[in-house]
């Protein structure tokens, strides 16, 4: 009831434009048209003969078998004697040029057979034949579906021109079979939209059939597609100039029309198939396997029960009508896959169907051949003789119905779903694939590889969870492997929303994305996949979605558990190399405690001993806290206090406590004037200062200068920090590691040098969670410089 | 006899602690601060007993036990492995390599010197 309050609500808003009005006027009146045209001729009997002129003079062309002539027992080859009171000689005589006359024109007619025996029939007074009133009926029914089918697909699809054009299509099969039985009738000049509503009818279909693929967006938005309708415009204007005399048409210019009409129905036909084997989209393969299926289902009765009897044996089967009434699968058909969301599950059901359909004539083709010996060489059989038969022949079928199932299915699939057939291999493939796996990067690759080549997409990227609310890239291909699109991405699935629909269409946000795909395994986000449009800028269908979330599923698995695999064993190296960096120190404290307690050395001995103890103890404490700072960082559990503060302050403080632990180094401080406060975490901030100072001076073992300086960015609001060595130097295969836990730079130079290698980690994430960034630039042997960019005060937080 | 140790591991503070303990003991006390440095010492100069670390620079504890052992020359010097891991896997890889005992930091001297005589005696 909403659903058609909502289409009253917008027929109201759209009526009030004018175009939409004129359309609206127009559609109402071919309707009302129609309506009249049906009931006019709603139970009028009519002759239903055509006569033609030969050698010999005028003959009974034709009877209809619904017409009271073939009731009243006219038939092919009858001579006219009389008609409408005239002698039928006189009658006829105007229509010598044409040599074609419908009995439209006959109230009354009078005819001879060859037996010299006469017949009569007269419109007054007859009632028509039931089997007329059947075919009237059904052509009702036919028209009323397409009607309501035509309606129903405009408003659920207004702006899809294919639902138009159907709509328009159901008009004029309403149109054409009305106006036809009024022409026979009572209105002879409905004639003229007769012939206009089945000569526009089927390019009306060209044009749909068009129009309906989602790749042919050329057809959509073209006009010069209208350009198939001249001729049948042209045919139109010409008719009641050239092709129509005296109420009859003119019999060449019908050929004209017969020809265009054939023409239509071909071209059809061409564009039906053309829409199968060229289409790039599965759906448009199943939107016409479905409207096949449907003209199947009119057609095929059609032609077993009446074309065919009629043909071989002049009889029907059943009457034309119960077969009419068939026809309504058409519009039923055509809208259906205009309008349906669901290809896939309708497919499902014509594919059983054919497999089905495959298999009962196969199983009965091979049934009758077994049966056939048997009936040929006339054996007489007994009672037991056939239930012997019988079961063998019970026996042979249940054996055979497994292999010839499977065998039609296979060959079903191969032949009329190769891309269903392809897409269940690819998801079944891509999944033994992946199980086979476990590192990281190569199932990343494996997943985009596959999505990017099977969707032939312009490229693909994606990114797994790293850390709560931090995800990197592990694997891109195509227009993402462009570091500022991967930067692209990352900033919209930073600022994504919780709630993610899927498949998320991103692209009003991007262009040339098209989806963001979460990845999740275990309730848990692992990863999302970016992808962009298709190569070839097509729409996706929604096979390809299908398959789309096949992949995600598959895929999330795999990542999920290759994302298990490498925290256990992350974990493992962690508490391994953390207990190796505490016993360390500690065995120096229990050792030298130990000598301590069972030697009595000399006072000096001693002192060094004690002092021994008391360093070792010293970096314990700092191991404990760094591990410490690494777990709160990785549970996520980082808590920062924000306060404004003097930068000088906090830079001049740290130096001097660093300052002590070295008397070779040359400390140079270079602080611009007046700068804005900063907004940082006190102990934090100057604890990352610290850890910069002191590995300043610990890898620049020769002494040297350190230089500790602090300018406006080049950005507002943020103010850049810079602690320069002129030490060893950082080599391109450290820096990119230089910021992950337990990295030590491993070269000669180093060894000797302690550390606990999670210093640069704990800095990095600290001042990235204060709402600043650290990098650095270095070279070999020369020095390093460390930065850090942090906000100013009135920055609100974020840069 | 006085019998002499090479004692190998990169951390200054605990090389000293372990030279000291040994230097009291009355042993003759070589060190070496990777791996490399250690096989060195051990081709020129005999050595009745080795206490090397596994995490060594360049060259590590496994690799130079491996070395070691295979080496007729050298392969009746015993070894005794220190780690600061105590994963069964360590012990059985300290194994693997040939090494004749195992001890793992942090550890008590006394604990220590025993294990070194006991490898000592059965010599």
């Amino acid at each position: 009831m909403k659903h058609f309050s909502n289409i009253c609500h917008r027929m109201n808003t759209d009526l009030k434009r004018p175009r939409v009005a004129f359309f609206s006027l127009f559609v109402l009146c071919v309707l009302a048209v129609s309506m009249i045209f049906f009931t006019l001729s709603m139970g009028k009997p009519y002759i239903g003969a055509v006569l033609s002129k030969n050698d010999e003079g005028w003959i009974v062309e034709s009877i209809d078998a619904n017409g009271i002539a073939s009731q009243a027992g006219i038939r092919k080859g009858d001579t006219p004697i009389e008609i409408n009171g005239q002698s039928a000689q006189t009658f006829l005589d105007k229509y010598s040029d044409s040599g074609l006359v419908f009995s439209m024109v006959f109230r009354e007619l009078t005819v001879i057979d060859h037996t010299g025996q006469s017949k009569s029939v007269t419109l007054t007074g007859s009632s028509q034949t039931w089997r007329s009133l059947v075919q009237q009926i059904a052509w009702l029914v036919v028209s009323l579906l397409f009607w309501i089918v035509g309606f129903y697909v405009f408003f659920k699809r207004p702006r899809n021109i294919a639902a138009l054009l159907l709509f328009l299509t159901g008009l004029t099969f309403g149109l054409a079979l009305s106006a036809n039985m009024a022409a026979e009738r009572a209105i002879p000049t409905a004639l003229y939209l007769h012939v206009a509503a089945t000569l526009i009818g089927p390019f009306l279909l060209v044009h749909f059939f068009l129009v309906l693929p989602d790749e042919r967006t050329w057809a959509r938005k073209n006009i010069l597609v209208n350009l198939i309708y001249l001729p049948v415009v042209i045919t139109l204007i010409l008719f009641p100039i050239v092709g129509y005399a005296g109420g009859q048409p003119v019999n060449w210019f019908r050929t004209v029309r017969l020809f265009e009409y054939g023409v239509g129905f071909l071209a059809a036909a061409i564009v039906v198939i053309l829409n199968y084997f060229c289409a790039v989209s599965f759906k448009t393969r199943q939107q016409m396997k479905i409207v096949l299926i449907s003209c199947l289902l009119a057609l095929a009765p059609f032609l077993v029960l009446n074309i065919v009897p009629e043909v071989v044996w002049r009889q029907t089967v059943i009457p034309y009508g119960f077969s009419i009434l068939l026809m309504a699968f058409i519009p039923l058909g055509m809208g259906y896959a205009v309008v349906t969301q669901k290809l896939m599950d309708i497919d499902i059901i014509i594919r059983r169907g054919v497999t089905y359909g495959f298999i009962a004539v196969t199983m009965a083709a091979i049934l009758s051949t077994a049966i056939f010996p048997i009936v040929a060489s006339r054996i007489s059989v007994g009672v037991p003789e056939e239930i012997i038969i019988t079961l063998a022949l019970g026996g042979v079928a249940t054996a055979l119905f497994g292999p010839i199932k499977r065998g039609v299915e296979l060959q079903v699939d191969r032949l009329f779903y190769k891309d269903r057939y392809e897409y269940r291999q690819i998801i079944q493939s891509l999944s033994i694939s992946l199980n086979k796996l476990s590192n990281f990067a190569d199932i990343s690759r494996l997943i985009v590889g596959t999505t990017v080549r099977t969707l032939n997409l312009a490229g693909g990227c994606l990114f797994v969870k790293a850390q709560p609310n931090f995800f990197e890239v592990s694997a891109s291909q195509g227009i993402f492997v462009d570091l500022n699109n991967q930067k692209q991405l990352a900033d919209l699935i930073s600022q994504r929303s919780d709630a993610v629909e899927f498949p998320n269409s991103a692209s009003t946000v991007f262009s040339g994305l098209s989806f963001l795909i979460s990845l999740t395994g275990g309730e848990k986000e692992v990863g999302i996949l970016c992808l962009s449009q298709k190569a070839s800028r097509q729409d996706f269908s929604s096979d390809d979605i299908y398959l789309l979330q096949g992949i995600a599923s598959v895929a999330a698995i795999a990542l999920h558990s290759a994302m298990l695999i490498r925290d256990v064993s992350m974990r493992d190296t962690f508490v391994s190399v953390a207990s190796h960096e505490l016993r360390t120190p500690l065995t120096s404290i229990v050792g030298y405690a130990d000598l301590l307690l069972r030697r009595d050395p000399p006072e000096v001995t001693r002192k060094r001993w004690l002092k021994n103890i008391l360093d070792n103890s010293q970096r314990l404490s700092s191991m404990v806290d760094d591990l410490l700072n690494v777990s709160r960082i990785q549970s996520g559990k980082i808590s920062i206090r924000l306060e404004r503060m003097r930068l000088s302050d906090v830079l001049e403080e740290t130096l001097a406590l660093t300052k002590e632990g070295t008397d070779k180094h040359k400390f140079v401080v270079d602080i611009e004037p007046g700068l804005p406060d900063v907004l940082v975490d006190r102990d934090k901030f100057s604890h990352v200062v610290a850890n910069l100072l002191s590995n300043a001076i610990k890898y620049s073992p020769n002494g040297g200068r350190i230089t500790l300086s602090a300018h406006n960015g080049p950005k507002e609001h943020r103010i850049i920090l810079s602690v320069a060595d002129e030490g060893i130097g950082i080599g391109p295969t450290d820096k990119d590691s230089l910021f992950t836990t337990f990295h030590r730079i491993q070269r000669p130079e180093t060894q000797s040098i302690r550390g606990s290698g999670l210093g640069l980690y704990i800095a990095k994430e600290w001042v990235e969670a204060m709402g600043g960034n650290i990098w650095l630039e270095s070279e070999l042997n020369k020095g390093s410089t460390f930065f850090v960019a942090i906000p100013t005060h009135d920055s609100s937080g974020t840069i | 006899m006085t019998k002499k140790i090479l004692i190998v591991e990169d951390e200054e503070y605990v090389l000293e602690m372990l030279s000291t303990i040994f230097r009291l003991e009355g042993y003759i006390v070589l060190c070496a601060k990777d791996g490399e440095e250690a096989l060195n010492i051990a081709r020129v100069d005999n050595q009745d007993i080795i206490l090397l670390d596994i995490q060594l620079p360049k060259l590590n504890g496994y690799e130079v036990c491996k070395s070691i052992k295979s080496d007729p020359a050298m392969s009746h010097t015993k070894v005794l492995m220190v780690s600061g891991m105590t994963q069964n896997f360590d012990r059985m890889k300290a194994q693997e390599a040939g090494a004749d005992d195992y001890i793992a930091k942090p550890f008590s001297s006394i604990v220590l010197l025993e294990k070194v005589e006991e490898l000592l005696r059965i010599n």
